[in-house]
């Protein structure tokens, strides 16, 4: 899905996207990039490998970007909302990046919780 | 739903090998005590299972087999058969299982969701904070269709304590979980086994 040569989207516009979602994970509060225990959630282009981020030419002309998360627990504000505030930051990113017209659906999954700071 | 069928079926017949190969391993063991013709020896074994009767009656059936005609044919359709069943076995022995989120929200932009196993943790261990519990398990699992899920917390409690209470403090644990994720809680309590580990 990620491979370069894929119908739709030049890979740098995808690996452009990509990096710009692992970019507002980075500065979102609570949550980490996972790329899974088998390295399956991640962006692979001539400009390298951006974990965490799925991003998918969806044969219309867009990227769909998949980001999956590691989330603190407890979270700082209800998962949903940093989902929301993430997809938000990605979706500002790639407006200020003039690739708003290239971004499609951008999902949001939690894949795994750091559960070690969990306190009565 | 193929994929499921063949998953239990493999199951099932693995089960069913294994079972019949143990068994087998034991009486052969077992008869290998003696030598000769005494009670315990192979040749008994041999007989008590009338090896030569079922090698008569077979041997007539490979020799009809070998020749064309009804029953070649019939041999042949069941041959087709166990290729179809063998290949439906191989589908579940390898087919892997694709994880259905549990879905928090969908929208055309969009979806948000997290992996149940993800759930299950943070409610084992929000199940583990009250004091009365000493261990919690927890079970998740996405609807097929839409949002939410199922959540199935068991809190292991001492025997003193009173499990009515242990069950309470897990639910009342796990609520702003499940509602954030719309899932349906069920909370059972449990006496760990004697000797069990308490993590």
């Amino acid at each position: 899905m990620t491979r370069d040569g894929d119908s739709g989207p030049a890979v740098s516009e995808r690996a452009m996207l990509a990096v710009l979602a692992a970019q507002a994970i980075a500065v979102t509060d609570g949550v980490t990039a996972t790329s899974g225990p088998a390295e399956r959630w991640q962006t692979t282009s001539a400009a390298g490998t951006v974990a965490g981020v799925l991003a998918v030419a969806d044969g219309r002309g867009r990227v769909e970007l998949e980001l999956h998360l590691a989330a603190r627990w407890p979270p700082s504000m209800p998962l949903r909302q940093i989902a929301e505030q993430l997809r938000e930051r990605v979706r500002r990113s790639a407006a200020i990046a003039g690739m708003s017209d290239r971004l499609g659906d951008v999902s949001v999954a939690f894949d795994d919780v750091l559960t070690e700071a969990v306190s009565g | 739903m193929v994929l499921l069928a063949a998953r239990g079926l493999a199951r099932l017949l693995a089960l069913l090998l294994t079972a019949t190969l143990a068994v087998a391993g034991v009486l052969v063991a077992v008869f290998s005590i003696q030598g000769d013709d005494s009670t315990l020896s192979l040749p008994n074994l041999v007989d008590l299972v009338a090896l030569d009767d079922l090698h008569a009656s077979v041997g007539g059936f490979l020799a009809a087999l070998e020749a064309d005609g009804p029953v070649a044919a019939v041999a042949g359709l069941a041959g087709a058969g166990a290729i179809v069943l063998g290949l439906l076995l191989l589908v579940g022995v390898l087919a892997r299982k694709r994880e259905r989120l549990v879905v928090m929200r969908s929208t055309a932009d969009g979806t948000i969701a997290a992996r149940p196993r993800a759930l299950g943790q943070v409610a084992e261990a929000l199940g583990e904070q009250s004091r009365d519990v000493l261990r919690a398990t927890a079970r998740t699992k996405a609807r097929r269709r839409g949002t939410g899920g199922r959540l199935r917390l068991t809190v292991f409690h001492a025997q003193s304590a009173d499990g009515t209470a242990a069950t309470t403090a897990g639910r009342d644990r796990v609520r702003a979980l499940a509602e954030s994720f719309a899932l349906r809680v069920r909370v059972r309590d449990r006496v760990p086994r004697r000797g069990a580990r308490v993590r």
